[in-house]
């Protein structure tokens, strides 16, 4: 079984990551350096930044011919960040608006132009300390999706909630976090309706749907960085029409070891397994994997390749769970003022009721100057790519098979 | 108080010892032989000395009573058992003058006092004191931590965000 939105709790930091990689993402390609800022308190400042993206999408969508349809796109980005480095207690809070304005002539390509936008919340106290408490909230508006079997565009509104206790008994080698999580993604229908021959077709905000989970994990530091794992976790999608998407509950117990091998080299392996429960329409159990080797030079170099393989529960019925695995690769790396970054990963998905199969590619090179402490440039070129097969009795999907290619330049600013 | 009943039962031993108890074993020793290795003795002895009062002086240094009690102790059987071994030096060179037989066991004191005497170093070196034991609210731990690692916590791994997808929109002609 595959992947999801849903590796609850175990996943849970990775959907909390998602709100705010789709924030960063709809931002900018990186974390750029900060200007002085407003003074707030002792230990807090405020940021004002602006950003505007000017690019071109290869495929913004499928004109009646079937044929690609390209167009420019220019992003406007305004935004604050307010970061508070207490003692006991450390927040961070950032927000944006994001007006996607599309520069074609094409009339269906132009009324993609879109307002959307993103906020993230943050507070971790007594972090040192033998009980902790650790809260995130993230919200983003965008058109990008982590929902593989929405067979249209959407506007996905995603709001994840993450809410850890961490308990650091005998100084911290030690630590066992029982953590909660709610999800909220509502979907607005984007652009052209899609076809109704779609095994999805519908309003885009009858696949709306709330998601809970919970988590267990104790890590054990056997030494300063580097870990034993051993967590378990379980979620609960509940989908708005239930007619159109299935509920869907399940569990995954992992454990291993994780953290520095050498003063350069981490390395995460972990195992385990995982199961679809209590839902009657779907069963079935996987194998778990998470695979990465790592090379930090700090300041310098960032490198990292890994492979997972999970399950994941989706929007939809015959649609709703699938395996994958997944092979990534990140790179970050400073020269002077340039930053050369590259991310790849491949997809392979495998959905359980239909056996419809089908990888999904995306590989993003990128460069950023920065030209002062306040103001950087880049550019970035993205290259997407998914096929599937077809179900048994279905025509092709549009939005299971494309390839996009993007290529924007960006220009920042901090305050 | 109690030290000084050590003492002097050590001393009392290495003095009345071996004269009372069995006639002293010969060493095979000629006569400025044993004066050759008595003298060598003695040497090793004051180095012992010496030692064992830096001993003394770094207790004193680190504020460690427990520690200093406990040097101390050593310090002063080492003083008492070299002075006996000077003495029975003394008596080793007049007897050894006279060719008397009592060389033999003059000698065989400044044998047992060298012993000893290397015993007391070993233990002086044994001697810990309280902040080896003590564990309290101004107890610091220091760790060194290489640095050059990478900032944060790499044991806080999560793995890297889903794919997001963005489908291109369709037309419903298609």
């Amino acid at each position: 079984m595959g992947r999801s939105v849903t590796r609850t709790m175990a996943r849970g930091g990775r959907l909390g990551s998602v709100a705010i990689a789709v924030a960063t993402l709809a931002v900018a390609p990186r974390a750029l350096a900060d200007g002085d800022g407003f003074k707030i308190g002792e230990a807090g400042r405020l940021h004002l930044y602006g950003q505007i993206n000017a690019g071109y999408d290869s495929n913004a969508l499928f004109a009646s011919s079937g044929a690609a349809v390209g167009s420019g796109v220019m992003d406007f980005i305004p935004g604050l960040k307010l970061d508070v480095a207490g003692h006991m207690v450390s927040l961070t809070l950032d927000a944006n608006l994001d007006y996607k304005l599309y520069l074609s002539s094409e009339a269906q390509a132009y009324d993609l132009s879109h307002l959307f936008g993103g906020a993230s919340l943050g507070f971790d106290v007594n972090k040192e300390g033998t009980i902790g408490l650790q809260f995130s909230d993230a919200f983003t508006s965008s058109p990008n999706t982590t929902s593989l079997s929405l067979d249209q565009s959407t506007v996905s509104n995603y709001n994840v909630l993450n809410l850890a206790i961490p308990w650091r008994p005998g100084g911290g080698a030690l630590t066992i976090t029982g953590s909660g999580q709610w999800m909220l993604n509502t979907f607005e229908t984007y652009g052209p309706p899609c076809n109704p021959a779609a095994p999805n077709c519908t309003n885009a905000n009858e696949f709306n749907f709330n998601q809970y989970g919970a988590k267990l994990q104790g890590k054990w530091a056997f030494l300063p960085r580097t870990a034993a794992v051993l967590e378990g976790s379980w979620f609960d999608r509940v989908p708005t029409n239930t007619s159109l998407s299935y509920p869907v509950q399940g569990v995954r117990v992992l454990g291993g070891g994780v953290g520095l091998v050498t003063s350069r080299l981490s390395a995460t392996v972990e195992g385990g397994w995982g199961s679809v429960i209590d839902t009657p329409q779907v069963t079935g159990s996987t194998w778990l994997a998470n695979v990465e080797l790592g090379y930090t030079v700090e300041g310098i170099i960032d490198a990292r390749v890994g492979w997972i393989h999970d399950f994941a529960a989706d929007v939809g019925t015959a649609y709703s769970v699938y395996d994958y695995d997944r092979v990534y690769l990140s790179l970050r790396w400073v020269l002077n003022r340039f930053t050369v970054k590259l991310d790849g990963s491949w997809e392979y998905v495998k959905y359980i009721l239909n056996d419809v199969t089908g990888p999904i590619w995306q590989v993003t090179p990128a460069v950023d100057c920065e030209l002062a402490r306040w103001l950087i440039i880049g550019a970035y070129y993205t290259y997407s790519d998914r096929s599937t097969t077809t179900a048994p009795g279905q025509t092709t999907i549009p939005a299971f098979n494309y390839s996009r290619n993007q290529i924007f330049g960006y220009v920042r600013a901090t305050w | 108080m109690n030290r000084s009943i050590a003492v002097g039962v050590l001393c009392g031993t290495l003095v009345a010892g071996p004269a009372a108890a069995q006639a002293p074993k010969t060493s095979g020793l000629t006569g400025p032989e044993m004066l050759d290795k008595a003298d060598k003795y003695i040497v090793e002895m004051k180095q012992v000395l010496k030692q064992v009062l830096q001993r003394v002086s770094d207790a004193r240094a680190e504020n460690d009573i427990v520690k200093l009690n406990c040097v101390n102790e050593k310090l002063v059987q080492v003083k008492g058992l070299l002075k006996i071994a000077e003495q029975a030096d003394i008596g080793l060179q007049e007897a050894v003058a006279r060719k008397d037989e009592g060389a033999e066991s003059d000698f065989a004191k400044v044998g047992i006092a060298r012993t000893k005497v290397d015993q007391m170093r070993v233990e002086a070196q044994e001697c810990v004191g309280q902040l080896a034991y003590v564990v309290d609210e101004k107890t610091q731990v220091e760790v060194e931590v290489p640095t050059d690692l990478p900032k944060g916590d790499p044991t806080d791994w999560s793995p890297p965000p889903p794919v997001m997808v963005r489908p291109p929109p369709a037309s419903p002609f298609q």
